[in-house]
């Protein structure tokens, strides 16, 4: 009796409908989901694991029509990244539960899937192109649902590749073309291939190097670490706020413990960038360092002047003028790859260089040392025009302070004895 | 950019081909789809099309046309993707012209309904394999299923790359289908027992194989290749291109032996023209002349010939001599002995005759209007 009662083969479902049933509920409920509030979309799309992110904005419509834009390299005007938008199909498939599937050709799209060579590639270590041919991008066109975020984000991941592909709803009215520009913008502010060793401060002081930003193949090691044991590469994509990479990226800490990180965003006040999963904020290396780099040049004009320096400045270029009968062009800090550190100045067709010492005294301080030596056509000018002179003494006269605009893309740095006296300086 | 040498491959999956032998009484039944189709919907920006489709194959031949990619529909090993619908329409239409019209106009609709594929799969780009330098346009599976790549490459004012790209492939593929149901003469594997090389075909010089009896460099990979190959470049080459294959198979071949300072790759290049410098004759002084620079004269009712632009101390032109036919095979005899195994199979078995339907296929191809065939969508109500 008691183990007949224990038999019992009447196992109540699990679920209401079959596993076919289910399935096209929810191929019907994920399609209601993107078309829902004008079926646009923001999607960030990462075609292999080497290779930066794309921005897209898909516009889904009900008569199984999607308009998808775009901008880079790859869809060009010849030289340059273009906008580009079409048209073309989707659908929502079974397979593997329900697909994404953009099922007819757009070339926006799918020229990330297409199996041919990719123009331009070549192989860093022989200078020799790469042949993709058969291969491409290998980025996906199918996808498989995976999470609704919440009502605006959806997760989806690529059906061949795995990568994760995220989508945020925008508004109907969204402009398309508008978005690009802003990318473009904000790519400016973030990366330069000239500032291309960035600092990434933890709250608590640590600091990583971060290279390759430009390339949107970022490297991260400790500062104090091993930059070969301790390095650790993803791919990113930028956006208009910042930047983020297709999953979290585990950062080692000098110790041996880890940071995580994953999404950036633009801070407009102080030119960083901000690490949204732990604050760390991003930037360039201190600016006592970018002054004092071989090969850098930083121009500053009259109209760049201030102060002490502006009074100088006129004096010296009324002076030329008026004795020499030339006109004076500009000043310009340059450490040259002899490993000179000079003031050198243009006026009518003379170069003269005065040299000089940068003393790093903190991140943003220092001091510029004049022994009065100059090359045989400065002296000249330093002798007869007392401007010149004046201007070395009193650059060099106290500790200077460095500031700029954006942190992270420094190239413009202003240096200030005080809060009249300053000089601006832009990076050549 | 580099671009590598690609050769094209029509295929049949063999194991389908051998699954199906079994079974070549077996007659399919009236649909493996829904009765008349999924419901359409009339909002739908492709409802014309999928209308046309529905009414153009589905109904009457039980096919599923698909022009929407589905990647677990194709070979999960290539990096493929989806036709351009504008090109997939045209691509219907000139399939159901140049192909099904054809069929129903030398034998009937039953034949299609009976033998044809039961889905035709379009896919946008190549199937490329960068190992082997092979690139697949088409691909027949089980009887059931023929796949035609490069739908994105469509030149519809272009007939000679229609033919090579999809309508050869097309009839290359229904001849698998063919004699996967019905099998071909064993006779057939008997005409060029030996020469194949299944391995190395895409590495094998066209012209020089019709001079050992085959029709193009696919066709000497295997027997089976070689029968599609054969009916499907019958079937679509025009008179002029025909004769120009019968021309190189009759021509003599030779592998120049390779000399210190010349270019000549051992093995690599085959010639069927020489010529003496200075027109001296004598082994010292032969060189090879590619094709494009002969001249083709009269002289007392014997065709002679010349090279293009070089002449001797005299002035006079450089004359040309034919390599001697020395591998011992008359392609032609033997190109046309497999046509002829193909005709009669096709008569035979399925009552189909191949040089009717080369002649309507050869209308057909010559004298189609894309706007009026596209019209046949616009119509649909």
């Amino acid at each position: 009796m008691l183990s007949f009662s224990s038999c019992n083969n009447e196992i109540d479902d699990i679920f209401d409908q079959n596993a076919a049933e289910r399935t096209e509920s929810a191929m019907k409920d994920y399609e209601a989901f993107l078309l829902a509030d004008g079926g646009k979309w923001r999607m960030e799309y990462f075609c292999n694991s080497t290779e930066e992110g794309y921005n897209f904005i898909v516009s889904f419509r009900n008569d199984g029509s999607v308009t998808i834009s775009g901008k880079n390299k790859y869809i060009n005007d010849g030289e340059n990244a273009a906008f580009k938008t079409s048209t073309s199909l989707w659908d929502i498939i079974a397979d593997y539960g329900p697909v994404l599937s953009f099922s007819s050709y757009n070339p926006v799209f799918h020229i990330f899937s297409a199996p041919y060579d990719i123009p331009g590639t070549t192989n860093p270590d022989t200078g020799t192109d790469i042949d993709e041919t058969g291969k491409g991008h290998e980025g996906d066109y199918e996808f498989r649902f995976m999470e609704k975020v919440d009502e605006n984000t959806l997760y989806l991941k690529g059906k061949k590749s795995g990568y994760s592909i995220m989508m945020y709803r925008v508004a109907p009215d969204f402009d398309d073309k508008a978005y690009f520009e802003e990318v473009d913008a904000t790519e400016k502010k973030l990366f330069n291939a000239r500032f291309n060793r960035l600092i990434l401060t933890t709250t608590d002081g640590e600091r990583f190097v971060m290279t390759g930003g430009a390339s949107h193949i970022m490297t991260f090691y400790p500062e104090a670490g091993d930059a070969v044991t301790q390095v650790c590469t993803l791919n990113a994509l930028v956006k208009a706020d910042g930047f983020s990479f297709p999953t979290v990226l585990d950062i080692q800490r000098a110790n041996g413990e880890e940071i995580q990180v994953q999404h950036f965003i633009y801070n407009e006040e102080d030119g960083t960038a901000i690490c949204q999963e732990n604050d760390a904020v991003l930037t360039a290396e201190d600016y006592t360092n970018i002054i004092n780099t071989v090969g850098y040049v930083w121009q500053f004009p009259q109209a760049n002047v201030n102060g002490q320096f502006a009074t100088i400045y006129s004096s010296i270029v009324s002076d030329v003028k008026k004795k020499l009968k030339e006109t004076f062009r500009y000043f310009e800090f340059a450490y040259d790859n002899n490993g000179n550190y000079t003031l050198r100045f243009k006026s009518g067709k003379y170069t003269g260089m005065i040299y000089c010492e940068f003393q790093r005294e903190t991140a943003t301080t220092g001091r510029f040392v004049f022994s009065g030596e100059c090359d045989s056509s400065a002296s000249y000018y330093y002798n007869n025009i007392p401007g010149f002179k004046q201007l070395c003494d009193l650059i060099g006269s106290a500790t200077v302070t460095f500031s700029s605009a954006s942190r992270l893309v420094p190239n413009v740095l202003t240096f200030s004895l005080n809060a009249e006296d300053s000089i601006t300086l832009k990076l050549q | 950019m580099k671009v590598s040498k690609f050769f094209s491959i029509v295929a049949a999956l063999a194991t389908a081909a051998m699954s199906l032998s079994s079974c070549s009484d077996d007659k399919f039944d009236p649909s493996i789809f829904p009765e008349g189709g999924d419901e359409l919907d009339p909002n739908s920006v492709t409802y014309k099309f999928d209308k046309w489709l529905q009414q153009t194959y589905l109904t009457p031949y039980n096919l599923d046309f698909r022009y929407k990619m589905q990647d677990v529909g194709a070979d999960m090993n290539y990096n493929l993707v989806p036709a351009e619908y504008d090109k997939a329409v045209d691509l219907a239409i000139l399939t159901n012209y140049l192909w099904f019209e054809a069929y129903k106009e030398v034998v009937d609709e039953e034949f299609l309904k009976m033998y044809g594929p039961r889905i035709i799969h379009l896919i946008g780009s190549s199937a490329l394999n960068p190992s082997s330098g092979t690139e697949i346009l088409g691909l027949a599976e089980g009887g059931i299923k023929v796949s035609l790549f490069k739908v994105n490459f469509l030149n519809v004012s272009d007939f000679n790359n229609l033919n090579e790209m999809y309508f050869k492939t097309m009839h290359h593929e229904f001849a698998h289908i063919l004699h996967q149901t019905k099998s071909y003469p064993t006779e057939f594997n008997l005409v060029s027992n030996g020469l194949y090389d299944d391995n190395n075909w895409q590495d094998r010089q066209e012209s020089m194989l019709r001079s050992k009896g085959f029709i193009t460099n696919y066709a000497s990979s295997q027997t089976r290749e070689d029968f599609a190959e054969t009916i499907a470049n019958y079937i679509v080459k025009t008179d002029e291109q025909w004769a120009s294959y019968m021309k190189d198979a009759n021509r003599g071949w030779e592998t120049p032996t390779p000399t210190e300072g010349t270019d000549v790759e051992p093995d690599a290049t085959y010639y069927c023209f020489y010529y003496y410098n200075n027109n001296q004759s004598g082994d010292e002084n032969k060189q090879y002349a590619p094709e494009s620079v002969v001249v083709e004269k009269e002289e007392d009712g014997k065709i002679v010939y010349y090279h293009k632009t070089l002449k001797d101390d005299k002035k006079n032109p450089i004359r040309i001599y034919p390599c001697e036919d020395k591998d011992g095979i008359d392609g032609e005899a033997v190109i046309l002995r497999k046509v002829n195994i193909a005709r009669v199979w096709l008569r035979d078995e399925f009552g189909v005759d191949l040089d009717q339907l080369r002649e309507v296929v050869q209308r057909r191809q010559s004298s189609y209007d894309i706007n009026a065939l596209r019209k046949q969508i616009e119509d649909i109500q």
